[in-house]
């Protein structure tokens, strides 16, 4: 293997992520599911806070959901909606992936070396789950948009 | 401190799991924020929605499982990431025992709006 294409153990903050040096597909897949798994994450601190504001009263939560109801604030929660969605989906397939299943048997290795993981069913369930994942984000986009902000319906 | 008593495996294993149920679990949130039991995403955000399943004892179990769940998943997710940016002891306790206490800080808080509707509570 040419030196240039060995593998650094990357440092840093958040290098390590987003460096692909050996662009595959389950790679970005990967990087995806923490960037989702981060912005839910923060979104879930920002919620609990947002849906104690029903203690107050009628008022006070009356007052938070109109304020958040603008093309901003449901682009914001669209891309919350699709980074849940999609960071939950994908954990099935890692679930599966980390379980055995559909990775593919071991084969004798040959030139040029591709793992049978990335050639077997779970490649095929990675595109499932992608496509069911643009399906429910356009329901997103139609609940959050059409019918509430334009009101379609 | 609570987090140095499983092993990394088992952790991860839990991982795995919380995240099934959230799965299941979120999926009811988001049904019943767009078509379950209401017509549309503004009829699911009217106080007196939110009130009624805060009230109805199935409802906010459901809920606080769910919080439950996150609390976890998300913390220990949180601590993954953490972990992998520097290897020293220090720094591993650190990450181990803040992230034990803001998972355990979001589940309280989130804890104390369905248990105080549970008692009445509310406006
Ligand atoms: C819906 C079902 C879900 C499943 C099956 C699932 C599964 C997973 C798995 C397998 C990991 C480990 C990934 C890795 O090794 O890098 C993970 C990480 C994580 N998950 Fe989830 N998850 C789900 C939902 C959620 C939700 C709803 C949230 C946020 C509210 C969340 C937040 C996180 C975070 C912050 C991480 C750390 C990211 C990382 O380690 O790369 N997950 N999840
Ligand atoms: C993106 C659009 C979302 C909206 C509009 C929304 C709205 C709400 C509302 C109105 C409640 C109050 C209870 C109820 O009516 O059922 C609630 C509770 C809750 N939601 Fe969401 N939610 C959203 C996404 C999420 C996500 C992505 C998560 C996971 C990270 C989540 C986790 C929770 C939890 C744990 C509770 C219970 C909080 C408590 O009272 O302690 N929600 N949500």
């Amino acid at each position: 293997m040419p030196a240039s294409k060995t593998i650094r153990n990357m440092r840093g903050w958040l290098a390590g992520w987003f460096r692909v040096v050996q662009v595959n597909f389950e790679r970005w897949l990967y990087a995806l599911h923490r960037l989702a798994g981060v912005i839910v994450g923060l979104y879930l601190i920002a919620h609990i806070v947002e849906t104690s504001e029903t203690l107050v009263g009628p008022e006070a939560w009356d007052s938070t959901m109109a304020f958040l109801k603008n093309p901003a604030a449901h682009t914001g929660l669209l891309i919350i909606a699709a980074a849940a969605v999609y960071h939950g989906l994908n954990g099935v397939r890692l679930y599966l992936a980390a379980s055995g299943v559909g990775i593919g048997r071991p084969v004798r290795p040959e030139w040029p070396y591709t793992p049978v993981s990335l050639t077997s069913s779970q490649r095929n369930l990675a595109w499932i789950f992608i496509a069911v994942t643009v399906v429910l984000i356009i329901y997103a986009f139609y609940q959050l948009f059409m019918i509430s902000l334009w009101g379609w319906m | 401190m609570g987090v140095d008593v499983m092993r990394e495996s088992t952790l991860m294993w839990l991982q795995y799991i919380t995240g099934l149920a959230i799965l299941v679990l979120g999926a009811i949130h988001f049904a019943s924020l767009t078509f379950f039991q209401v017509s549309n995403y503004d009829q699911a955000l009217l106080y007196g929605t939110v009130v009624g399943r805060y009230t109805n004892i199935a409802w906010a179990s459901a809920l606080e499982l769910f919080l439950a769940l996150l609390s976890y998943h998300v913390f220990n997710g949180f601590r993954v990431i953490l972990l992998e940016l520097r290897q020293d002891g220090l720094w591993t306790k650190a990450v181990n025992v803040t992230m034990f206490l803001a998972g355990l800080v979001v589940l309280l808080y989130g804890t104390r709006t369905i248990a105080l509707f549970m008692m009445g509570g509310g406006a």
